[in-house]
C-alpha cells in the first residue's frame, strides 16, 4: 500500500513537471517562432540605413531602434540611481542598524517590492505634477523621471538580496577577518562582500531584468510612443516593453503586431544576454577567488 | 625577536547571558611566557573567557561581561574591556585566538595564512618566509608544500586545526589563545603540537583549552580549573 501511494506521489512529481515544462516550451516555441518570423534589420531600422541611424546620423521612424536605445539609457540611469543607494543602505541595515531599524526596512522592502508598479508609476507621475506646479514650472514626464521611478521600483530588490545574503555569511566566516586583526571596514570588504560577491551580482542583475521589462512605470512617467531618440535626459523617449504594449494594443495591420513579436523576442534576447552575463561574472568570480586584499 | 612579555590580570570578571550568569567573579593571574590551561566541563565558559581576552565576545549578541582584564605590557596597563572600537585590531593582533573549528576562508592554502600578514601590510618575501616557517612548525609543511595554491577546504579536519594555528604563528601573536587545539588531530601529532607549544613558550604567553589530563599534567605550567558552583 505504501509502495502505491508512493509510485502515485512520483508520478504526480513527473506530471506536473511534464506540464509546467510543456507550458513554458509552448510559450518560448510560439514567442520565438513569431518573434524570428517578424524580426529582421528592417524591423528595427525601418528604411534608415542602419548605420547612419547608429551614429544617429538618420532618423528611423517606423523601426523599433528608438525603443531599443531608450530602454537601454533608461535603464542603465535607473540602475546607476539605484545601485548605491540599495547598496550602501543594505550594508547600513546589516551591518551597523540596531534590530528595530532592521526589521522596519524589512517591512518596507517587502511591501515595495510586492507594490504593483503601476502605483510606483502613479507616484511618479504626482510627484512630477507637483514639481511642475511649484518648483520647476520646464519639467515633464521624461527620461529622468522614469529613471527615478524604476529605481524606486528595483531599490527593494537589490536591498533584500544584498541585506539576507550578507546576513547568510556562516558566523565562523563573518567573523574570521575581525579575528586576525582586520577593522570592521576591512573585514567588511575583504572578506564580507567578497564572500557573497555572486549574491550580490544576482540581486543587481535581477533589478536590471526588472526594470527593461517594466511596462506600467514607463508609460505614466515619460514613455510615449513616438518620440526619436531623447537628447537629454529631459526628454520624452521611447521603450520596449511600451512599444509592445502600444502596437498590440492599437494594431491596424499585421505588420504591425509582427513589430511587437520582433519586440518581445528582443526583450527576451535582453533576459538571455542578462543571465549569460551573470552566468559568466560569476565564473570569472570563482575562477579569481579573489579576497580583495 | 620583537615579542612582548604580556601579563594578564583578570579581576572580577562576571559574564552573563541576559539574566543567566555563566561564570562569576573571576580572579586570577595569567604569567608572561608560561602556558596556563583552563579545564572544566563543557559549557562552562571556556571558550567565552578566550574570546574576552582579545574581545572577538563583543561581536557574540546578547552576552554581557563584567569586570576587569589588565593587560600589562612594557609598564603599561590597560583594560581590554574599556578598549574602543578602533582599538581592536592591535589588540588582536597581538592576543590572537585560535579557534576550536577550523574558520578557514574559501581561499587556497596559501592566502588563508597570508590574509592577516597582508593585513599588516607585510611584504611579500617576509610573507612567503612566515608561511613556511609557521607551516613547517604545525607539520603541515611537507604535506601541503606542492599544492599551496588549492583551496584550503580539501584539507582533512586535522590537517585545517594545524593550518589555523599556523596561521596564527605566521601572525608572530605576543598572547596565543588556543581553543582544545589537539582535538582533531592523532596521539602522535597531538605529542608533536604539545613539544611545539612547550618551545613557544620562550616567545609568548599561552592560555590553552584542553580536555586530555595528559595533555594538560604535560605542558601547562598553571592549570585552571572552572567548575559548577556547589
Ligand atoms: N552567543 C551566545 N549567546 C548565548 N549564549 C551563549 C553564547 N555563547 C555562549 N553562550 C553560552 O555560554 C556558555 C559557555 O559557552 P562556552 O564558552 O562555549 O563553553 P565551553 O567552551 O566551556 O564549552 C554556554 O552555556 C553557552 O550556551
Ligand atoms: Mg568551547
Amino acid at each position: 500500500m505504501h509502495k502505491i501511494f508512493q509510485k502515485i506521489i512520483i508520478f504526480l512529481f513527473y506530471f506536473f513537471a511534464f506540464v509546467a515544462f510543456i507550458a513554458l516550451s509552448v510559450f518560448f516555441i510560439f514567442i520565438f517562432y513569431k518573434g524570428v518570423n517578424a524580426f529582421s534589420i528592417k524591423l528595427i531600422f525601418d528604411d534608415t540605413p542602419p548605420l547612419d541611424a547608429l551614429m544617429l546620423q538618420a532618423r528611423v521612424f517606423n523601426g523599433i531602434f528608438n525603443a531599443i536605445v531608450g530602454s537601454f539609457f533608461v535603464v542603465f540611469v535607473s540602475i546607476i540611481l539605484a545601485l548605491p543607494l540599495g547598496f550602501l543602505s543594505s550594508i547600513y541595515v546589516a551591518c551597523y542598524a540596531s534590530k528595530n531599524v532592521r526589521f522596519w526596512m524589512g517591512f518596507l522592502c517587502e511591501l515595495l517590492s510586492s507594490m504593483p508598479s503601476i502605483v510606483i508609476g502613479l507616484f511618479g507621475l504626482s510627484v512630477t505634477i507637483f514639481l511642475h506646479k511649484n518648483f520647476f514650472a520646464e519639467l515633464y514626464p521624461s527620461l529622468l523621471i522614469s529613471a527615478c521611478s524604476l529605481a524606486i521600483l528595483v531599490i527593494p530588490y537589490i536591498i533584500k538580496m544584498t541585506e539576507s545574503s550578507l546576513c547568510q555569511i556562516p558566523f565562523s566566516i563573518k567573523n574570521v577577518g575581525l579575528n586576525l586583526g582586520a577593522s570592521k571596514t576591512q573585514n567588511l570588504f575583504f572578506v564580507q562582500l567578497p564572500y557573497v560577491s555572486k549574491e550580490i551580482l544576482g540581486g543587481i542583475i535581477l533589478a536590471t531584468g526588472r526594470a527593461v521589462e517594466d511596462t506600467a512605470v514607463i508609460m505614466m512617467t515619460g514613455a510615449v510612443a513616438m518620440a526619436g531618440i531623447p537628447s537629454s535626459i529631459f526628454q520624452k523617449y521611447e521603450a520596449l516593453p511600451f512599444f509592445i504594449y502600444h502596437i498590440s494594443s492599437e494594431y491596424s495591420s499585421k505588420e504591425q503586431i509582427n513589430q511587437g513579436f520582433g519586440a518581445a523576442i528582443l526583450l527576451l534576447g535582453v533576459s538571455l544576454f542578462l543571465f549569460a552575463t551573470a552566468f559568466a561574472l560569476r565564473k570569472i568570480i570563482s575562477k579569481r577567488s579573489g579576497f580583495g586584499i | 625577536m620583537e615579542f612582548d612579555a604580556i601579563k594578564i590580570e583578570v579581576e572580577n570578571l562576571t559574564l552573563s547571558y541576559g539574566k543567566r550568569v555563566v561564570f562569576e567573579n573571576l580572579s586570577f593571574d595569567i604569567f608572561p611566557r608560561s602556558i596556563t590551561a583552563l579545564v572544566g566541563p563543557s559549557g562552562i565558559g571556556k571558550s567565552s573567557f578566550l574570546k574576552i581576552l582579545n574581545q572577538m565576545i563583543r561581536e557574540e549578541e546578547g552576552l554581557h561581561v563584567e569586570g576587569k582584564v589588565l593587560l600589562h605590557n612594557k609598564g603599561l596597563s590597560v583594560d581590554i574591556l574599556k578598549l574602543k572600537e578602533c582599538e581592536l585590531p592591535s589588540l588582536r593582533k597581538k592576543v590572537l585566538y585560535v579557534a576550536q573549528h577550523p574558520d578557514l576562508l574559501p581561499l587556497s592554502i596559501y592566502d588563508n595564512v597570508a590574509f592577516g600578514l597582508r593585513l599588516q601590510g607585510i611584504g611579500k618575501n617576509d610573507i612567503n618566509n612566515r608561511i613556511e616557517m609557521s607551516l613547517r612548525d604545525v607539520f603541515l609543511w611537507d604535506e601541503v608544500k606542492e599544492r599551496l595554491h588549492v583551496k584550503a577546504d580539501i584539507l582533512s579536519g586535522g590537517q585545517q586545526q594545524r593550518l589555523i594555528l599556523a596561521r596564527a604563528l605566521a601572525m608572530r601573536p605576543d598572547v596565543l589563545l588556543l581553543d582544545e587545539p589537539t582535538a582533531s588531530l592523532n596521539e602522535e601529532l597531538s605529542l608533536k603540537i604539545e613539544d611545539l607549544l612547550i618551545s613557544l613558550k620562550q616567545k609568548m604567553t599561552i592560555v590553552m583549552i584542553s580536555h586530555f589530563k595528559e595533555q594538560v599534567k604535560r605542558v601547562a605550567d598553571v592549570i585552571f580549573e572552572m567548575r559548577l558552583p556547589s
